[in-house]
This record gives C-alpha cells, structure tokens and sequence, in this order.
C-alpha cells in the first residue's frame, strides 16, 4: 500500500460481519429502509455491512445507534475479537508508520498487537476483568503481557494507574467485586490505559450508571484524553455521552453507517432521517 | 509364568497398535517440547490416577535389554512401585534395579532421582494433572486457544497474587516452567527440588497422564525456565543446615516421617526422599 496522504492511525474499509448462512434476498430486505438487520427469509443477521471510517492519532470518534444497529459488532472487530467476513483495517503507528492490515495477522500477532496497541473498556465490567483476581491483578494483567518481569515496578505503575483513574490506591489487593460499578469501570480504565495504548475502545462506558457517576466517568475520560492525547473509539447509543467526547460522529442504522460528520454539525444539521430523530429524541 | 500365560500376552500387556500410537505422540511431544499431545490412553489392569500414563509410555518403549527402574516418592520400594514393576517384568521379562546409574529406563511418581541422569536413560513421570492453565482457566477449549498463542497473562497474574497474598512465591509443587521459550508446563508430580534438573539435561524426560490422556516431552539440552520475578526469584524447597538423618546427606530432597520412641512419644525424622541414593550412600559410608 502507498504512504498515506493524510496522517491517519486507522482506516477501516469495507467492513462487513454476518451471522447466519446469507440468501440473494438478505441485501434486499435489509438495511436503514428496510428497518432490520435480520433477513426475513433466511434469518440471517448483517450485523455490519460495509463500514468504512478513519481515525486521526489523538481524535475522537462517536459511534451512535439504537440497539443492534452494529456499533459494538463494528468495535469487537476494531478489537480484533471478532472477524469480518470481509473488508481491511489499516493502521498506522504515529509518527509515519508502515501501514499494516491487521486482519493479516496471524492469532499470535493479532494478541500482541491487541495487549500493546488497543485498549477496550467494556459496558458489563465482567467482561473486561476477571473477578477473581484482585484489581491490582486485573490491571497488571497487561503490564505482565507486556513481560514486565518486577513485582515492585508492576505495584508502582498500578498504583500511579490507579491514581490516575481516581480510584483509592490502598485498596489495590481488594477483589473487584467489592467496588461499584462506577469504580469498576474506572478499573478498567486504568486496564486499559497500563500498556499506553494507541487507541482506545470505549463500548457503552456509562449506561447502567446512575448521573452523578456518569459524568464523573465521563470527567475521567475527558481529562484523560486531554492529558495523553490519546486516540478514542466511542461507542454509545447516548447522543449525549457522544456530544460531550467526540469531534466526529458516525451514526449507524440495521448494520449500515447512515451519517458520519463533525458531531455539531450532525447535532444541529442532521441529514438522514434516523438521525434526524435520534436528535429530536435526545432534545 | 507358564507357556499358556506367555500366549496370553504380547511382549509389554498392550497391543502392538497401541504402543505404535503411544510411540508417534511421544515423537510429536518430542518434536514439540512441553505440548500437550492427545493419546488414546488404553484401560490398564491397574486404576487410572495410579500412573496409567507412565505405564503405558514405558511398555510402549520397553525393550527385552533394557534395565528397569520404578520408583514411587523416591521409594523402590514403596507398594505402588513395587506393583507395578511387578507387572512390567511379568509381561516383558526385563532386568529390574533399584540402582539409578545401572538403569535405562527408570518410571518415577514425584521425583527425579538424585544421582544425574545420562543421556543413554530415559525418565518417564506419571502425571495427575496435566494442564498448568486449570488453575485460571477451567475451560479445556479456551485453555488449548491460550497455549496455542502463547497467552498465559493469567498464569503470570496468578502468580502475581501469589506473591501479593502469601509474600512469595508459594507453590509447592506442581511448579510451572516455559519450556524451550514456548510452552508453558506442569512439572507436576515433580517438587521444585527437581525442577532445574529439567533444564539443559541430557536425559529424556516424558510425561504421561493416563487419566486426562495427554503426553508431553522435554528432550535432552532444553532450556527449562520456571515462571519468576526478578525481585521474587524461583526457589527450591533447600532449607539451611538441613541434612539426612540416615545418610547425612546435605544436597538432597528429603522427607519427614515420624518415628515413635520406644516409651512412648516419638520424633519427625528428616531422611532422603530417594531412598537408593540414600542406601548408596549409607553403603559407601560403612
């Protein structure tokens, strides 16, 4: 592939995943018009059909959607946990990388490549961090991936993580199942943070929180973002948690990105009809 | 053993199909040292969880001038060993020792004999438990995805809190080690005392768990690495001024027993886990 022209860290083309057998009617009968994702002869759900976005190194980008729109289909196969059935996803380190398609890597490169680069803060804590380990464990987790070989050194940097996401660094020993959720999201923050990541996943990081820890989380996200720079991927079907984070704003309907644009301009402008009442529902 | 019971049996109890299967896993764990290979692990006349695995990974490589050594715990004598050498001598007929240097094929539960092994022997160790990963990851599937790309954060996590919980590492046996930069294994059913000897040995040592039915292999001259911090490092079982109640030996494995006092009472006794080591040793002392 040719050096790229503008300075992107990923590129996403053609994106596609389903789940089911696929018939020459699923195309026809699915998508935004249609209303659904699933094929009513076949069964056959087109989770995410030819997405295709970019993401400039420190930028962040909101995906919006009802329910079973694909946003979180979209972002497991940013995550590289699930695969596509077709399409590319380029990424670029910063700083005028290689371009490399890391559907390419083999199940070995794709993991380090996962624990080094990516970051990921799930919506059910469960899912981001084993509950029986203790959080202290749950973020050196990737400090130990990345063959930090010192106990001392590994406590120091949890504990500086720790700080950092606001959560009480004397209790680093305690099992995650005694915080509440807000903390545990905080948790995986720090997680995901630990290996410095070059882009990180946000999936639904505050629904099933209550306002005030919201926005505490939200605060958290923020600051963090302005202090590393770091590049985000956030998905949420809470227009408000997207206005408040990204710049720019994909909006995704039955699998297909219906709108993308800068996230004020979808906000006061919105083009596409479901966009156009997803605003007026949040306003 | 009578003509008709000689009949009854081909040279070593199990088949001829059998033992060619058991000896191409062996090839394959041997090609891939500290993997776990599949075998059809056949019933034996002894109970599985009673070494099964090694039993049947010594009757697959048994040959008439081999020289066998059995040892349970260090002990050639204890009832285990000495059942089941019984059973491999009825059916192959071999030379039987309890001398580590005259052996060629030595069967162990537990240890690694204390005299060092050449490469002309082969060490095969029952195994209870195969997997280092059962410990944070239930799931076989998912346990056999995680060995295949070499994921073992979890392992490395447990044993952060091993250390965090207790101060050190504290894993009796069972240790796990990365073999050839690869894989890791379960020493299991060695103790840490014997984990080094693994490293670079010039001996053959094969793993068989008949019960889970699975072998594995570490070849001669293979770098054996236990999981270690650098301010935790690896450490054996060696306590300062220890030394063997019969033998006086200092630079071994041992074993506390009690002894009962003649009036009544008694005291714990410290002796040699390898109990041919120790008689050597006694033996050349008087």
């Amino acid at each position: 592939m040719e050096r790229p022209t503008d300075d992107w860290l990923l590129r996403v083309e053609g994106l596609s995943k389903r789940y089911g057998p696929g018939c020459p009617s699923c195309s026809r009968l699915t998508g935004p018009e249609a209303g659904t994702s699933q094929c009513p002869r076949c069964g056959t759900v087109l989770a995410c059909v030819a997405a295709g976005l970019s993401l400039r190194p420190g930028e962040v980008l909101g995906i919006v959607g009802e329910s079973g729109s694909g946003k979180s289909t979209l972002l497991q196969m940013l995550n590289l946990a699930v695969k596509p059935d077709s399409g590319a996803i380029w990424y670029a380190e910063p700083g005028g990388g290689t371009p490399i398609d890391l559907l390419r890597l083999n199940a070995y490169s794709a993991r380090r490549f996962r624990n080094d680069r990516l970051g990921i803060v799930h919506q059910r804590p469960e899912l981001g961090l084993n509950m029986h380990f203790s959080v202290g464990g749950n973020v050196a987790e990737k400090l130990l991936l990345a063959e930090w070989r010192h106990v001392g050194k590994i406590r120091a940097r949890t504990s500086e993580l720790m700080a950092q996401t606001e959560l009480p660094v004397e209790r680093i020993d305690d099992a995650p199942g005694t915080f509440s959720g807000g903390m545990l999201q905080r948790v995986q923050i720090a997680k995901a943070l630990a290996s410095r990541p070059a882009l990180l996943l946000l999936d639904e990081v505050t629904s099933g929180l209550d306002l005030s820890v919201q926005a505490r989380v939200l605060d958290l996200i923020r600051r963090i973002q302005w202090e590393e720079q770091i590049t985000m991927l956030l998905v949420s079907h809470d227009l408000g948690v997207i206005r408040q984070l990204a710049r720019r704003t994909i909006v995704m309907k039955s699998g297909h990105i219906v709108e993308s644009g800068l996230t004020d301009q979808i906000m006061e402008d919105p083009q596409h009809p479901y966009t156009q009442l997803l605003v007026s529902s949040a306003l | 053993m009578s003509q008709s019971d000689e009949q009854l049996y081909t040279f070593g109890l199990i088949d001829e199909d059998a033992k060619r299967e058991i000896r191409r896993s062996l090839l394959k764990a041997v090609a891939l040292p500290g993997h776990q290979v599949p075998f059809a692990s056949r019933d034996m006349p002894i109970a599985r969880g009673w070494g099964t695995g090694g039993l049947q990974i010594t009757l697959a490589i048994i040959t008439p001038t081999d020289t066998l050594k059995v040892i349970d715990q260090g002990d050639d004598a204890s009832v285990n060993a000495v059942n089941l050498r019984r059973l491999i001598t009825r059916t192959t007929g071999v030379a039987t020792t309890v001398d580590t240097k005259a052996a060629t094929l030595i069967q162990s539960r537990h240890r690694i004999p204390e005299e060092r092994l050449r490469s002309d022997q082969i060490l095969v160790l029952q195994v209870p438990m195969v997997d280092p990963l059962r410990w944070v990851e239930p799931n076989l599937e998912r346990a056999t995805v995680m060995h295949g790309e070499a994921d073992y954060a979890r392992m490395w996590v447990y044993m952060y809190e091993s250390v965090v919980k207790a101060g050190d590492l504290r894993i009796a046996s069972q240790y796990p080690v990365i073999v050839n930069s690869r894989y890791m294994m379960d020493t299991t059913p060695i103790p840490r005392w014997d984990v080094m000897r693994l490293h670079m040995a010039e001996t053959l040592f094969l793993f068989g768990a008949g019960r889970e039915k699975r072998i594995y292999a570490v070849p001669p001259y293979t770098p054996v690495a236990p999981l270690e911090f650098e301010d935790y490092p690896f450490r054996t079982e060696y306590q300062p001024g220890q030394r063997c109640a019969r033998c006086g030996a200092e630079e071994s494995f041992l074993t506390s027993h009690f002894v009962p006092g003649p009036h009544g009472g008694g005291a714990w006794v410290a002796s040699c886990s390898d109990t041919s080591y120790c008689d050597q040793r006694l033996t050349g002392q008087g």
